[in-house]
């Protein structure tokens, strides 16, 4: 894998992600393409490649997360997205053998699930560190049954953007000079 | 033999360095950081995780400005979502924040013209002498037994010296910094107060309204000499009867050789009224009210003298 093809498409991915998305917002929900560039890696470059690119995926993520303490000071919290990739990537890797990781479709579902991990690690966090004073969980009192069905809603929209936005990964395999090693169908 | 011990060392500790060092085991290193970042108490990741994202941050903001213009171009304003009540209190709580920032810059510029202005006035006084005004914060009151000084928050390492002459608004007299000055602070001994007894007295020449012109630095007055009554703004002085002061008259320092050269033609005050003295007929009492309240100073403009020596261009007639 080329590592200055990866940083564009990371740069580009976050950029979108932090900024762009929000023209495709409906409601509370703002889809990601994050999640369907890690399950193009996962499903395409060799496992130690695409886990470090899932956790600086999912590092860049957080250091674009402000959370406020005691409600004055800026903060990032490391760790929700970026364990929430790595978790995510590892429930991937097991599939990518059985998968058509060509068709578009794959991307969708895949990144459906690749984000239902990323939302169980992220809860999972930040209600563990709501315990600390002065850092409430960023959903505040709505709840967090709340949160994860608005994650749910997220993890569906994305899995949908996921469907074109995996097509032209797959287009824009050629340059990123994958090795050989895993399987493709 | 040591050659050959070398080379078996430096096998083994390659072998190890490259068994630990893999990259599986470095990602579950990074891993593991990232658990114990992640539950760190909070207070030990604000001083430095907002700075990482802002660095962060830095290639990434005008990407994000681009895509900004295109979230607007894809999704006007009309499209967007009417906004709920809790937006609207938080947008209205925002407002009324940037609205007391706003007004705090506001009194700020205001204090910095403020400030220009004493700089730009203290210089038109300057009379030609080589000195170069400085502002001073009073960063203390002392309204004790001293009489009133004001601490200052600058010393000698900005060039102030004992002696060295403070004003505001350009020539308004206020006093002369005390000795015993530190680097970094001093204490500033109003006009008329203080344990000096050479400061009691001070000779002034008291002006018409008319008769001073400010830009040319020369005056030609009534020579009189001031003294500091007790526990008041004002100053006293006696002069021969027919003179011609009146109330309302300008008094400027003359050219007392207890004040430094850069205090010369400064102003003191105005003549507040002009009594009668029974015991001496031909003469009149003149009292001068100080126009500068030094327990009221928030800054004033120090006159740190370039060299010493310089005389200021103040003619006097004969004493009374």
């Amino acid at each position: 894998m080329r590592l200055g093809v990866f940083v564009i498409f990371l740069v580009v991915a976050i950029v979108v992600d932090t900024r762009f998305m929000e023209a495709l917002r409906i409601g509370p929900v703002i889809p990601s393409i994050a999640g369907t560039l890690a399950v193009f890696l996962v499903l395409s470059a060799p496992r130690q490649s695409a886990l470090w690119a899932c956790l600086a995926l999912g590092l860049l993520l957080d250091f674009s997360d402000v959370a406020l303490f005691d409600g004055v000071y800026p903060y990032h919290l490391i760790g929700p997205y970026t364990l929430g990739f790595l978790f995510g990537a590892n429930l991937i890797l097991p599939m990518r053998a059985m998968v058509f990781s060509r068709n578009p479709l794959t991307f969708g579902l895949l990144t459906f699930f690749f984000l239902l991990g990323v939302t169980i690690v992220y809860l999972a966090l930040w209600q563990v560190r709501g315990f600390y004073d002065g850092s409430p969980p960023p959903w505040g009192d709505g709840g967090v049954f709340n949160e994860l069905g608005r994650r749910l809603l997220w993890s569906l929209y994305s899995g949908l953007i996921a469907i074109p936005v995996g097509w032209m990964l797959v287009r824009s395999a050629p340059i990123w000079g994958f090795a050989g090693g895993t399987v493709r169908r | 033999m040591w050659g050959a011990i070398v080379a078996l060392l430096q096998r083994v500790v390659n072998r190890k360095m490259t068994r630990w060092i893999q990259p599986e085991r470095a990602l579950v290193l990074v891993s593991v950081v990232v658990c114990m970042l992640a539950l760190l108490p909070t207070r030990w990741l604000v001083p430095w995780t907002a700075d990482v994202g802002l660095i962060l941050s830095v290639p990434l903001t005008p990407l994000r400005h681009g895509a900004g213009n295109m979230v607007s171009w894809v999704r006007s304003p009309s499209v967007q979502d009417a906004p709920t009540a809790e937006t609207v209190d938080q947008l209205i709580a925002e407002r009324n924040a940037f609205r007391g920032r706003w007004h705090a810059a506001r009194l700020e510029k205001e204090k910095l013209e403020r400030q220009l202005a004493q700089l730009q006035a203290a210089q038109q006084w300057g009379l030609g002498q080589e000195w170069t005004p400085r502002l001073a914060q009073v960063v203390r009151h002392n309204p004790g037994r001293s009489g009133g000084v004001l601490s200052l928050n600058i010393g000698t390492r900005q060039g102030v010296r004992a002696g060295t002459v403070a004003v505001v608004d350009g020539d308004r007299l206020v006093g002369r910094i005390a000795p015993g000055l530190s680097a970094l602070s001093s204490v500033l001994v109003p006009l008329g107060v203080g344990d000096d007894p050479a400061q009691h007295d001070v000779q002034a020449l008291v002006l018409s309204p008319t008769n001073e012109d400010p830009q040319q630095g020369s005056y030609s007055g009534q020579p009189i000499r001031l003294t500091p009554t007790a526990k008041s703004n004002e100053f006293v002085g006696v002069l021969e009867r027919g003179r011609g002061v009146t109330p309302g008259d300008i008094v400027r320092l003359g050219s007392d050789p207890a004040w430094h050269t850069t205090a010369w033609g400064m102003l003191i005050g105005t003549v507040d009224r002009v009594e009668d003295i029974p015991e001496q007929p031909l003469r009149e009492r003149i009292v001068v009210r100080r126009d500068v309240q030094p327990n009221r100073l928030y800054s004033v403009t120090l006159k740190i003298e370039k060299e010493a020596g310089v005389r200021a261009s103040v003619s006097e007639e004969q004493a009374p």
